[in-house]
């Protein structure tokens, strides 16, 4: 397993507190080379939560991740993450911003710049290398945000709603790239999304997790990819996923009604 | 120079054709004050020796030139404040990065820059010149010392206020602490630093004046007490003029350093709209 996530709690309530508020309770999952898995929920159900515990940006008060087998103890170069706010540096260039994984761990920059150019090609970014991250519209940032977490070769890529801060169209068009890269490349991906639509067009399998901060249960997708959303398989899957989604968010409805009826 | 001068004014958002109402403002002024001069040396309104010409300035800067000291008031000043300014600015730099870094060092080094801060750099100088004597040296510390303030306050502001996500995003990309400091940290204050030293030179300016006035033997605050003391009032307007040109200068400079550096940097007024 490359990615093994073992019994893991969270609060943020200190732990002298006397009633903890937990945003995770025992979750547990795995992931083998080269699989892409969803995290799938309704907002507060502590999806972006598990993607920082495997990031390494905070810890877990009970249980463990692995990675390859090595707990997860703060970030690392090991764990690639894509931000839905893009987080890129905006004093570098498009190839300076893909370039600085490669440099800070030490690669000679020669090597780097070969590295960052074949990145840069694989996003489809080629001409614009020399561009600053203002300069650019949100799908071409996601693209250099992409390309900068994968030029360290990451055992994981951590995505969290990459394309959330994108119009309908340029997040289809991402989608699918991302699916090319992915073919292409094959990490190890979690990718965080209320989409349902999303999940079921990207996924090898779905992690449903509960607003109690449990899995509610794994939903494997078998079907070739390109997917289309056209497709009786397709709108069987999303169908089951809304009732999974629909049952354990009862209580959450008022609170964020769209949240999980995907686009 | 003219590319900077049509950076600043872009950056205040004011189209480029004032140019010629800027220069014919400036020219007015000077043609008004030297008529101003004359009328007054021919009628007597006043003591004409209280307002020399213009022109007057200008022969007085030349009998300077000729007697081979002019050159060295003004390299005397511009060193002086080179160095203080360099000295404060980079003090200032260093230390607000620590105090930005640190909420326990912040709560400690608040209280005392509230408590000193306050306090106007030039009420400090005697107290400089007791402790470091009448030399270079009380001069420098005096100048870094009123550059040091504003800049830190500007450095730890802009410390502060780094995109955690842009940190986040470095140490996922396997960066260590130094080079987060160095590629994140300071590559994301560094605007505000730039503000804290536009801020700090005018105040490092002053201080330099003050500073020559007292106890110096060069420099052109030296020159105005000086020729204070021998009632040359044309070589006063010179040397106040001449401040001036140094500090337009230095001022420029800085702007063009910042034009190169913030490049990537685009906002502002003159970008909301296309004109």
């Amino acid at each position: 397993m490359k990615l093994a996530i073992e019994d893991v709690y969270k609060s943020f309530d200190p732990p002298t507190a006397s009633h903890r508020r937990f945003v995770l309770r025992g979750v547990t999952l795995q992931a083998a080379q080269g699989e892409f898995i969803c995290l799938l929920g309704h907002s507060g159900c502590g999806k972006s939560t598990l993607l920082n515990l495997i990031a390494g940006y905070i810890r877990p008060d009970r249980g463990q991740i692995l990675i390859d087998g090595m707990r997860v103890d703060g970030p690392g170069a090991d764990r690639g993450v894509v931000f839905q706010e893009y987080a890129l540096f905006p004093w570098y260039t498009v190839h300076e911003n893909i370039a600085f994984g490669p440099r800070v761990r030490g690669v000679p920059a020669g090597a780097a710049r070969e590295m960052t150019q074949r990145y840069i090609a694989l996003v489809g970014l080629t001409g614009f290398e020399h561009v600053y991250p203002d300069a650019l519209s949100g799908g071409m940032k996601q693209r250099v945000g992409i390309a900068r977490a994968l030029a360290n070769e990451p055992i994981v890529l951590l995505m969290d709603e990459p394309f959330g801060a994108l119009d309908a169209l340029t997040r289809e068009a991402m989608r699918q790239e991302l699916l090319r890269i992915w073919l292409q490349v094959r990490p190890t991906v979690v990718f965080v999304t209320h989409s349902i639509a999303e999940a079921v067009a990207l996924s090898d399998r779905i992690a449903v997790m509960s607003l109690r901060g449990t899995l509610e249960g794994i939903m494997p997708v078998e079907l070739p990819r390109p997917r289309d959303p056209h497709t009786p398989q397709f709108l069987g899957h999303v169908k089951m996923l809304e009732q999974m989604l629909t049952l354990n968010g009862t209580s959450s409805h008022a609170r964020d009604p769209v949240a999980y009826r995907g686009e | 120079m003219q590319d900077v001068a049509q950076v600043w004014r872009l950056r205040r958002g004011q189209p480029l054709a004032v140019d010629t109402t800027r220069w014919v403002t400036i020219a007015t002024f000077f043609l008004g004050w030297q008529a101003l001069a004359v009328y007054n040396a021919a009628h007597q309104v006043f003591n004409p020796v209280f307002l020399p010409s213009p022109a007057m300035v200008l022969g007085a800067g030349r009998d300077l030139l000729r007697a081979g000291v002019l050159y060295l008031h003004i390299l005397q000043s511009a060193w002086r404040l080179l160095i203080g300014f360099s000295l404060g600015t980079v003090a200032a730099v260093l230390v607000g990065i620590l105090v930005g870094r640190s909420r326990r060092l912040e709560s400690i080094a608040a209280p005392l820059l509230d408590l000193v801060g306050p306090i106007p750099p030039f009420a400090l100088l005697p107290v400089f010149i007791i402790w470091f004597g009448v030399g270079e040296l009380p001069k420098l510390v005096f100048i870094a010392y009123a550059t040091f303030l504003p800049v830190l306050a500007y450095t730890v502001d802009g410390v502060k206020s780094v995109n955690p996500l842009l940190i986040r995003s470095a140490y996922s990309l396997g960066a260590s602490e130094m080079q987060i400091f160095r590629r994140v940290v300071l590559k994301s204050a560094l605007p505000n630093i730039f503000v804290g030293m536009r801020v700090s030179l005018a105040l490092s300016f002053s201080a330099l004046v003050v500073a020559e006035m007292i106890g110096a033997d060069a420099g052109l605050g030296y020159l105005i007490i000086d020729s204070r003391n021998f009632f040359r009032m044309a070589n006063m307007f010179l040397a106040a003029s001449l401040i001036g040109v140094e500090y337009t200068l230095f001022s420029l400079l800085l702007g063009r350093v910042e034009a190169r550096l913030f490049r990537w940097r685009k906002g502002g007024y003159a970008h909301a709209l296309e004109r």
